[in-house]
């Protein structure tokens, strides 16, 4: 078998959430965000993907699929990290219509306490796989949802 | 070499197990069909081990020749499972990718080495 | 540390490349040669990382030296060949592990590679100290007074700067120096 070690650029974006807060009170009051994880796979299908966030300052409160047919379960997670700040997800689709491009492969609810400000996701551990299981090199990132509240 | 080391040094004698003639003479043969080249470079080789170290050699004999994948040492990931749920992993695989244990791939085994990838049990770094 | 009564070593790190270069060639003979020569070494690290059990030994053994057979045409050697080797055997006895252990429910992680363990004839006195370095530190301990190796050795055996071998090992004995001028 040929296996390719993947080597996958990351890119982490930078995140602003919401309006400033009005006066003190709100500073510290509960804020729910939502992340969307992205995989930008070009032209190859996307058969497997796996990647560990970490969210400094945010509490993951929840996982959901992404927008593809074949990633719209969520992702599998350790239901350990619900409530801590780290998580790795992995999915994959054994069909054989698998998506390419630009896809939001899942989304990730957070808490912050208000005083977060700008949360940068740090993304490692990333792992692709094309149609024939073989690794492949893609672009990963988790950016701020247009859903966030 | 002052006390200390003396005493670490003799601390750290280690009793290692003999190792059989016939285990010696599989692994010296190993080296002589490589340097003859039947055993090619990129073709996977392991030798097997059964039990016994007696059955060492004859084991070795049937397999010296490359029928069997020694992997490199790796991390499982979701491309390992994904290969297994599709019933593609290679049968070599078996021994890295069996987590179920029951001797073939399947997709418990997919599920089980999809746990084991996200699992957040703390990984040593050192 | 002094490493001046590792002299020896520049001889045998030549020998080994020559052997190795030999054993590239098509010499076999050169292969036994690295065989005998690194065997115990590879016995001793085998045991050390997988408790003392005889017959993961034994795997690990055929399995690392199976590995230099299909590796040989790759690798580059700078130091003795056990630099290479260490830590091919050390991944062995964890995927051994692996496999025989499956999936265990423990908190430990499946996938973590193994620390050394020091041998039955260790002691209780020394134990406690050792097991409570980090470790790093247990394994330049095994690496330098278990296989003898130079500072060099470990670092390369260990991926790591020199210095970093030489400031950890200083610490631990430092340490032990302590605990056994206090008793």
């Amino acid at each position: 078998m040929i296996a390719f070690r993947l080597l996958v650029t990351l890119a982490a974006a930078l995140l602003a959430f919401g309006n400033p807060p009005q006066d003190p009170a709100a500073t510290h009051a509960p804020g729910f965000q939502v992340l969307d994880v992205v995989v930008d796979t070009g032209a190859i299908p996307l058969a497997a993907w796996q990647l560990e966030v970490t969210v400094e300052g945010a509490l993951l409160v929840g996982v959901e699929g992404g927008e593809p047919a074949a990633f719209r379960d969520a992702p599998r997670y350790d239901p350990k990290a619900l409530q801590g700040d780290r998580i790795v997800l992995a999915a994959l689709a054994v069909g054989d219509e698998l998506p390419r491009g630009k896809l939001r492969v899942a989304r990730l609810h957070v808490t912050t306490n208000g005083s977060s400000g700008n949360l940068t996701p740090v993304l490692r551990s990333a792992v692709t796989a094309d149609a024939e299981g073989r690794r492949f090199e893609a672009h990963l990132e988790v950016q701020a949802s247009g859903e966030g509240r | 070499m002052d006390d200390l080391e003396k005493l670490l040094r003799a601390r750290f004698r280690q009793d290692a197990p003999e190792v059989p003639a016939d285990l010696d003479a599989a692994i010296v043969g190993l080296g002589h069909e490589a340097a003859a080249g039947h055993v090619r470079r990129r073709r996977r080789l392991r030798l097997v081990r059964i039990g016994s170290v007696a059955a060492a050699a004859a084991i070795v004999a049937l397999c010296w020749l490359g029928t069997r994948a020694l992997d490199e040492p790796r991390t499982l990931d979701v491309a390992d499972a994904w290969r297994v749920a599709r019933g593609l992993a290679d049968p070599d695989e078996t021994a890295r990718l069996d987590l179920t244990g029951d001797g073939r791939l399947d997709a418990a085994d997919a599920d089980r080495i999809l746990d084991r990838v996200v699992s957040l049990r703390p990984r040593r770094d050192r | 540390m002094n490493d001046a009564r590792r002299d020896g070593t520049d001889e045998e790190e030549r020998s080994d490349r020559a052997l190795l270069d030999a054993f590239r060639r098509g010499d076999g003979d050169a292969f036994r040669q690295l065989y005998e020569r690194h065997r115990a070494f590879v016995l001793r690290v085998a045991m050390r990382f997988g408790g003392a059990d005889n017959e993961l030994a034994l795997d690990v053994l055929q399995e690392t030296f199976a590995w230099l057979a299909r590796r040989a045409p790759d690798l580059e050697l700078r130091h003795r060949l056990s630099t290479l080797l260490y830590p091919v055997a050390r991944h062995l006895v964890r995927d051994h592990r692996v496999r025989r252990e499956r999936y265990p429910d423990g908190d430990g992680d499946p996938d973590a590679l193994p620390s050394p363990e020091p041998p039955p004839g260790f002691g209780d006195d020394l134990r406690d100290w050792f097991q409570g370095l980090g470790p790093l530190q247990q394994e330049i301990l095994g690496l330098r007074f278990a296989d003898e190796l130079s500072l060099e050795e470990i670092a390369a055996a260990l991926d790591i700067p020199v210095g970093t071998a030489k400031s950890r090992l200083h610490n631990a004995l430092r340490q032990l120096r302590e605990k056994l001028e206090h008793e």
